[in-house]
């Protein structure tokens, strides 16, 4: 290309960009931005009421953005506050504390009308306060409902007793009479509130030693003795059931009408009454919502659209053609919302909902609740043992942040730190210098520089992020430095006994025990079929090598989802196979060593090829008059592989073992996908453990990051040990 | 101390034949060498005597038995390899003791063989070293040891000097030949030096292209070679081939050549061909001298070794090779010409099939 042409071309570039940069600024400045996480028919009815909305207001153009679900929440909180969010978007109602809090969205009051909410079913506002303001108005609700084959279930039961017996009378020969998801909270809190529950009658969000919990778990117990509900349900089990007609009755809400294949009759009602106490059985009630950024510069716009959004127009399109249960009361007289015999029944369950709870702490009742029930679906604890350890994880789970700390001795030592090892560099700097090396130095480190700078970046950055993390102690985003507490808390082992399970100490025992089978099998398996495979002999060997190289190549994630599945209870083709051979199903994540063994099998299976790749290549350098002078020896094959083959393989595979052991100590994609920790969480090592810390408990983020100092610690000391057995062995060779 | 006897033995892989049907008996305490070029299946034999590589056809025995089938382990036979193959692993006392310690010998039993064999082998100062801490030399006499030890029946050597450089192997085939004197075991020894083979060897045995060509003791081969591959292969230079045809001079049969060249046959051991028919007479380099011949030519190189040298003369389409002494080696130069004439009554005369027609051996 001539050079002209080149300076063309760029400037053709440069000029699309401004232009595109410069169109999207302005765009900003003139169309509201809305942001959902709508798909198919949802969306379809979304882009049909924004089309009136432009219609009637073209004033005001809007861009409607699809943001996937799953990283909306950090997505919004990562953009408004620097002012390139939306200016509206949709979101389910449980996060508006955090949100208030942090003044990520603006109160509507000051916008509203007299009466103007009074549109909506009284039920869907009051979840979308928090402390008296309105941050939001409804779209549309969620709760669960109980949906029915209608074949095999022509009426829908009025009471749980009912509920029980039929489901009862129609559980035979691989039918279900009720499948739900049953350990999950957000699932059982419809007996939970039948029961006479209620959320925060005190700071936690139920009581876990209270009468309604206890009897929750009872019925649920009662459940499982009759076999009427399938063990280790997920959604898409639950689906396959319903489809197949192997469940007769499914609690679950709206979403599941969009799973439900089209020859199955079926037919949605409230939940039944809990017969024991005479009240219904309560679903949570989830608002999905519209909520104006506190960052908008367009507010009174914004709010007008979202008006629109929520109006009787707008809401019968959602409802006809997405589907929605819409919070508009007046757009329940339209024929076309009131006929619809499945949205009427969702409307009709919302008399008897309670709200999911905004607070924060709301979020702590997931962890120690699914704790419990699995406890009471393995049948191996009564329901106040089970209650009881789930008071027991909520309170660790909820630990009180320690004490803040005097962070001067602390600073005074990292300072001396940071001036010590500047000191070392400027006397390396000096030595360099002194012995007139300066200009081979600079040049040395031109070279090396890209690299050092990426490393520092990338890896020497956020492990000193993550070391400094360690002393704090974070809680709704407010940082308390705690100096040596977290390290403190977890070596002292406060909320769990050493010999529980969420103990450091017993999940370093687990690691340990994790790490020392994995590679010991990794090399046994791996060091058998290399031999097998070096055999000149052999047939078809580089078929063989593929195949079974193969568990390597397959991302791990999918092969543990694959193994995952082949342990589960009632449907995985190992308990199948252990069935067709007369056996017992084993309930392979109900204790720990079948759950350790499911994870272990899985981590073989990915970790063998590594070691038979290492030990086919070793093999290989091993010259063939050794096994012939041994054999003139009289060595025979076991011999041979003693004498010869053992000794000198060592040398490659000792880095391969230590290299092996480092990973393995660490391979959390096994453990949190395969066992999820299961039972109770005796099967975590310690990175899964720090990383719940983190991420699924009040994101206890320096406590996670005091274990993983602790983790690293602990490799670090295994890796110095293991330098040497590695310079001893070379040594030796 | 046992005899090893191969009987029309064969190897092939798939559709290449190696080895084509070996008859050879080695008596129990000689030394036998298998000497030919590179690829004629000396090794092959060699191995399939070892039990590495099974027979295609054939038998086997070692000591009358049948040994096709028997597995290396047990023919009880001690084999030293051309890489020496040592344990690098094992000191060189566990490299000696391994085949002791598999046969299960009691612990003072092998330290008394070890040491016994380091003794014979001047290895006792290296006894604790691993074999990378050896000289070549070391490592050979380690390899020897460990074949030793056992006390094995039958010794198989794969050309166990050729990672030797020259001094060292000249003194290491000393040593082996005081071994076999000293222990008297059936030694089979393959080479493809044929200076080892005739200095080694009780007989030689000479294969070419997995056929053997000629058994016999080294002097015999060398005098008296069966054909034209034996003849140039064995001996350092090789020997000159002349073609021409018999003819007849005063009744006599005579080897007469395009150059002028008449050799009287009267002293061939075997009655002389027809007059006329082709045939070439093969000449070792010192059955030519200098001096007044009807070979004459010009000197392409020498090779002065002293008091003798070895000058390439080129007569025609032929190159011959002589052995000069005295006063004719300090003399001949390259590029010069020089006459050469056969000594009398010497020669090997072969016919067009390569096939030795008979030897003249005149007292000269």
């Amino acid at each position: 290309m001539q050079s002209p042409e080149l300076v063309r071309l760029v400037v053709a570039i440069l000029a699309t960009l401004v232009f595109a940069l410069g169109s999207q600024g302005a765009a900003a400045a003139e169309a509201l931005t809305l942001w959902h996480s709508y798909r198919g028919a949802e969306e379809q009815a979304l882009n049909q009421v924004l089309e009136d909305f432009a219609n009637s207001h073209p004033e005001t153009p809007v861009i409607a953005l699809a943001i996937p679900y799953e990283v909306m929440a950090s997505k919004l909180t990562t953009t408004i506050p620097r002012g390139n969010g939306p200016d509206l978007f949709i979101f389910a109602h449980e996060r508006i504390g955090g949100w208030a809090e942090s003044g990520l969205v603006t109160a509507l009051d000051p916008y509203l009308q007299a009466g103007e909410l009074a549109e909506f079913l009284p039920q869907t506002i009051p979840p979308l306060r928090f402390k008296g303001s309105l941050y939001a108005l409804p779209l549309a609700f969620k709760s669960t409902a109980l949906f029915r084959n209608t074949q095999l279930v022509p009426e829908a039961p009025a009471s749980t007793d009912e509920l029980l017996s039929m489901a009862a009378r129609l559980s035979a020969e691989g039918r279900f009479g009720l499948a739900y998801q049953s350990d999950s909270f957000y699932f059982h809190a419809p007996w939970f509130f039948g029961f006479g529950g209620a959320l925060f009658r005190n700071d936690a969000p139920i009581e876990y030693g209270g009468r309604a919990f206890t009897r929750s778990l009872e019925f649920v117990a009662q459940l499982q003795q009759y076999k009427v509900i399938p063990s280790e349900p997920t959604g898409a089990l639950i689906s396959s059931l319903f489809n197949q007609g192997k469940a007769a009755m499914v609690v679950s809400g709206p979403w599941f009408l969009g799973e439900i294949e089209d020859q199955v009759e079926f037919a949605v009602s409230p939940l039944p009454r809990v017969s024991a106490t005479g009240l219904p059985a309560s679903p949570f009630l989830t608002d999905e919502a519209v909520f104006v950024s506190a960052f908008s510069e367009r507010q009174s716009a914004a709010v007008q659209l979202a008006r629109h959004l929520t109006g009787r127009q707008s809401a019968i399109v959602r409802g006809n053609i997405g589907r929605q249960i819409v919070a508009h009361a007046a757009a329940w007289e339209d024929p076309l919302l009131r006929d619809d015999a499945v949205l009427s029944a969702f409307r009709a369950q919302l008399a008897t909902t309670v709200a999911m709870d905004n607070r924060p702490a709301m979020r702590d009742v997931w962890e120690p609740t699914q704790l419990a029930l699995k406890k009471i679906l393995r049948g191996k604890a009564s329901a106040s043992e089970a209650a009881a350890a789930g008071a027991a994880r909520h309170r660790a789970i909820t630990r009180p942040l320690p004490e803040p700390a005097a962070p001067q001795l602390y600073l005074l030592l990292a300072t001396l730190a940071v001036l010590g090892s500047l000191g070392l560099l400027l006397r390396w700097g000096a030595e360099v210098v002194r012995r007139g090396e300066t200009a081979s130095a600079l040049r040395s480190w031109s070279w090396a520089g890209p690299a050092t700078l990426a490393t520092a970046i990338l890896v020497f950055l956020p492990f000193a992020v993550g070391l400094v993390l360690a002393f704090f102690a974070h809680r709704q985003g407010d940082w308390t430095f705690v100096g040596l507490a977290n390290f403190i808390d977890i070596l002292a082992a406060r909320s769990y006994g050493p010999t529980q399970p969420m103990s450091f100490y017993f999940a370093l025992g687990v690691t340990l025990l994790w790490t020392v089978l994995n590679v010991a099998l990794h090399l046994g398996i791996g060091l058998a079929l290399a031999l097998i495979l070096n055999r000149a002999t052999l047939r078809l060997r580089p078929i063989y090598r593929v195949l079974l190289i193969l568990p390597w190549a397959v991302p791990n994630y999918i092969t543990a989802l694959i193994w995952k599945g082949l342990f589960h209870k009632q449907f995985g083709a190992i308990n199948g196979f252990l069935e067709w051979l007369g056996l017992d199903a084993v309930s392979w994540f109900s204790s720990f060593g079948t759950a350790f063994f499911a994870n272990l099998c899985t981590n073989v299976w990915l970790g063998f090829p590594f070691m038979m790749v290492i030990c086919m290549g070793a093999l290989q350098s091993i010259p063939s008059d050794l096994y012939e002078a041994a054999e003139m020896d009289g060595a025979g094959w076991f011999d041979q592989l003693r004498h010869v083959t053992l000794p000198l393989l060592r040398p490659a595979l000792i880095p391969a073992v230590l290299l092996g052991t480092v990973w393995t100590f660490n391979s959390f994609n096994i453990v949190y996908l395969v066992s999820g920790g299961e039972p109770d969480g005796a099967t975590e090592i310690l990175i899964s453990e720090a990383y719940r810390w983190a991420f699924t408990r009040r994101e206890q983020y320096g406590y996670a990051a005091a274990y993983a100092v602790l983790i690293f610690l602990i490799l670090l000391g295994w890796s110095a040990l293991s330098a040497r057995i590695a310079r001893h062995a070379e040594a030796n060779s | 101390m046992s005899s090893v006897e191969l009987d029309a033995v064969h190897k092939s892989y798939e559709d290449l034949e190696v080895v084509r049907g070996i008859s050879l008996r080695i008596e129990p305490g000689e030394l036998l060498v298998l000497v030919g070029p590179s690829g004629c299946g000396k090794s092959t034999t060699l191995r399939m005597i070892a039990g590495l590589e099974e027979l295609s056809a054939g038998e086997l025995r070692i000591g009358e038995r049948r040994m096709n089938e028997i597995s290396p382990r047990d023919r009880d036979i001690g084999m030293v390899f051309q890489s020496y193959a040592l344990y690098p692993h094992m000191s060189v006392f566990d490299n000696i003791a391994f085949g002791l310690t598999l046969r299960k010998l009691p612990k003072a039993e092998i330290q008394n063989r070890v040491h016994e064999v380091a003794r014979m082998l001047g290895l006792e100062q290296l006894l604790e070293r691993r074999p990378g801490k050896l000289s070549g030399g070391q490592r050979q006499r380690v390899a020897m040891g460990r074949a030793i030890a056992r006390r094995p029946k039958v010794f198989l050597f794969d050309e166990p000097l050729s990672n030797l450089d020259a001094a060292l192997r000249v003194q290491m085939r000393a040593e082996l030949q005081a071994l076999h004197a000293r222990l008297g075991t059936t030694m089979i020894y393959v080479t493809h030096d044929q200076v080892e083979a005739m200095t080694l060897a009780d007989r030689i045995a000479v294969l070419d292209q997995g056929v053997l060509q000629q058994v016999g003791p080294p002097l015999e081969v060398f005098e008296r070679p069966a054909n034209r591959f034996v003849a140039g292969f064995i001996g350092s230079p090789a020997m000159n081939f002349i073609d021409g045809e018999i003819g007849t001079r005063d009744g006599h049969a005579v080897f007469t050549a395009g150059s002028g060249l008449e050799v009287s046959l009267e002293h061939l051991d075997r009655e002389a061909p027809a007059a006329g028919s082709k045939a070439s007479l093969g000449l070792r380099p010192h059955d030519l001298a200098a001096g007044d011949g009807p070979l004459a030519g010009q000197v392409e190189a020498v090779e002065a070794m002293g008091w003798e040298a070895f000058a390439h003369i080129r007569c025609g389409e032929t190159l011959l090779i002589a052995r000069l002494e005295g006063a004719d080696a300090a003399n001949v130069r390259r590029g010069t010409e020089l006459r050469l004439r056969p000594r009398l009554g010497r020669g090997t005369l072969f016919a067009s099939d390569g096939r030795a027609i008979g030897h003249c051996r005149a007292e000269s």
